[in-house]
């Protein structure tokens, strides 16, 4: 394990050493379109005060422990940048993990619009509190009146359509997978970025991130190598010992006789699609992100109100930002 | 032969030993049994079927003497010409036995069970607990204004009694306010089963979400029992497929009927064979 840090550690000195040249104090970030609503709360979605603890004093408390974490002149530039830097080092975790939640609250905040769809003004008002029988409440069907605030951008529309079937169901599919994170964590719309010999961008993805992760650098990837480096060393004891690795080869040829193995099946486990996942050169463009730690609702909504508090974001979301988010979609390939 | 009722005079019989001595304690059962007789009369009386019976004779209440002829059964002949009911029997219309035949159960609730089954097969695997006690829930009693129930799984049955308070429900509203739309049985059913996808889709995501929340906090699922059952399976099968082949092997010898030993060539070859595996031979032969 301690091999395997200080190769870590070289392979980004040289980064680092660029950095510290341009030291300077992180501030928390503007956000143009919110912060014009400071006082007044967004629309529909969060009061003054809610906003204030959704994200000013949360952006201000990661904005103070990255400050206090680079003292000895390290992090400066970017949030990406420290992200990217950081993203494997063990020491200066904390560093990874304020700019990585810095830098995802942001985004999901830029996601964000206040709510026009509605009419009234009782509409607009936030919602009363949920309590805990809300917990036992049945789903409200009106499968007569369509969703409201659909992206109009027709690029966007369309490929939502083909990537999930329809906004409904990607409606469903992103709110449920917001709605069952336990903790802190985020749910994203990404689109796929496969590296071939020109970038290709044909299919999205509904992504959960949790805790201070990120699409493309999850904290389970330090997890997976760490695993991957066991078990290699694992490998590596046994095939030492003459003995050890006749016994192995036996069971390997063991195992591959099982003709019913359940690793002779086509399906996958878990771990082996996690290993092609990480085998193959792809990589996700954030779009979309949706906050669903209890910090963003907690306030406004209380400790039952999550699912309301999902639908408002639903309505909030400005699709025209988030459309102009989007890659370059690539002609699928016909064989 | 006659019809043994003797067992049934266990009371009766144990007493009068208990009076006479010949049996000298009363018997753990005996209390029980007096509190709860055995029934003696095994003669299946059978009662007369009145409900039939009376729906029936509901022709007799029409007015209209075309809806009198439609309703007109084998049992109450109505005669358009003369406006007569035929209800003398004779041949034609001799007393039907089912009049005497318990009545068949007819329950909304069976079908829209059915219904929903047939719709959704694969509900049938999920598992089901059937031990009765103290905590079975009478479904009927619970607050079916909405599908989620604290103490009932979601499963067919939740849809069925949704079903039914949304059919109750609405009956209510409409007589107090007659301009709300009255809701059809299809309307309903639709309603209880859509709810039910809404909450299984969203179940479905909280089990991947979880199981994947705690895989990232460092959690290691060990393999599932399914995992378990296949890998011990397939060790059985692959087992059973070796000597299959060995006892098929050793049949068609048989049928071929080459009975006789080794050929010599063979025999020498078949010993080499169990020279290399014996140690001390290979160091003679060196």
């Amino acid at each position: 394990m301690l091999r395997s840090l200080q190769i870590g550690t070289k392979s980004s000195r040289s980064v680092l050493n660029s950095i510290a040249s341009q030291r300077s104090l992180h501030t928390v970030p503007k956000i143009e379109t919110i912060d014009e609503l400071k006082d007044t709360g967004l629309k529909g979605l969060y009061s003054a005060k809610g906003l204030e603890s959704a994200w000013y004093s949360r952006a201000q408390s990661y904005v103070n422990n990255l400050n206090k974490e680079s003292t000895d002149g390290v992090a400066g530039g970017s949030l990406e940048d420290i992200i990217s830097t950081f993203y494997k080092e063990p020491i200066k975790r904390s560093l990874y993990e304020n700019a990585s939640l810095l830098y995802n609250t942001k985004f999901a905040l830029e996601c964000l619009a206040p709510i026009n769809t509605f009419n009234s003004s009782e509409e607009v008002a936030l919602p009363p509190k949920a309590t805990v029988k809300d917990l036992l409440a049945g789903p409200v069907l009106n499968r007569n009146s369509a969703i409201s605030n659909v992206p109009t951008n027709n690029n966007l529309k369309d490929w939502l359509v083909d990537s999930f079937g329809s906004i409904v169901e990607f409606k469903t599919l992103l709110l449920n997978s917001a709605m069952a994170i336990k903790g802190d964590g985020f749910a994203w719309l990404v689109v796929e970025k496969l590296v071939r010999r020109a970038d290709v961008y044909e299919t999205m993805f509904v992504l959960n991130t949790y805790n201070c992760g990120q699409p493309n650098s999850n904290a389970s990837k330090y997890l997976d190598d760490l695993k991957l480096f066991h078990h290699t060393k694992e490998q590596e004891n046994k095939l030492k010992d003459p003995e050890a690795k006749l016994a192995y080869e036996e069971e390997q040829k063991k195992k591959n006789k099982l003709e019913y193995s359940f690793q002779n099946t086509l399906i996958e486990t878990v771990d082996e699609a996690k290993s092609i996942h990480h085998a193959t050169k792809r990589q996700f463009v954030p779009i979309l992100a949706i906050d669903a730690s209890p910090k963003a609702y907690l306030h406004d909504y209380g400790v039952f109100g999550k699912k309301q508090y999902l639908e408002r974001v639903w309505e909030s979301i400005d699709w025209d930002k988030i459309a102009a988010r989007l890659p370059q979609r690539s002609e699928k390939l016909q064989l | 032969m006659k019809f043994q009722t003797k067992a049934l005079d266990v009371l009766e019989t144990t007493s009068h030993f208990l009076k006479s001595g010949a049996v000298e304690s009363t018997p753990a059962w005996y209390t029980v049994v007096g509190a709860n007789p055995p029934f003696k009369n095994q003669i299946k009386v059978p009662t007369f079927n009145y409900q039939k019976v009376a729906k029936e004779q509901e022709s007799f209440l029409d007015t209209d003497k075309e809806s009198k002829a439609k309703k007109s059964t084998k049992r109450f002949q109505y005669n358009a010409n003369t406006g007569f009911y035929k209800t003398r029997i004779t041949k034609g219309n001799s007393v039907e036995t089912d009049v005497y035949k318990p009545i068949k159960l007819k329950f909304l609730q069976d079908e829209l069970r059915n219904l929903f089954y047939y719709q959704h097969p694969w509900e049938l695997a999920d598992g089901k607990i059937l031990v009765e006690g103290n905590s079975v829930v009478d479904y009927e009693k619970l607050d079916w204004s909405s599908i989620i129930q604290l103490n009932k799984k979601l499963d067919g049955e939740s849809v069925v009694q949704r079903t039914l308070y949304i059919l109750k429900d609405n009956k209510k509203q409409v007589k107090q306010n007659p301009s709300i739309e009255k809701i059809s049985l299809e309307k309903a059913y639709n309603q209880a089963r859509f709810e039910y996808y809404q909450i299984k889709m969203a179940r479905e995501a909280e089990v991947q979400v979880a199981q994947e929340e705690a895989t990232f906090s460092g959690a290691v699922f060990k393999p599932s029992s399914i995992e378990v059952g296949f890998e011990k399976e397939s060790q059985v099968l692959s087992k059973w497929k070796e000597d299959a082949l060995a006892e098929t092997k050793r049949i068609e010898a048989l049928r071929s009927g080459n009975s006789a030993g080794p050929e010599a060539g063979e025999s020498e070859g078949a010993l080499d064979d169990v020279f290399d595996d014996i140690p001390e031979a290979q160091e003679e032969s060196k």
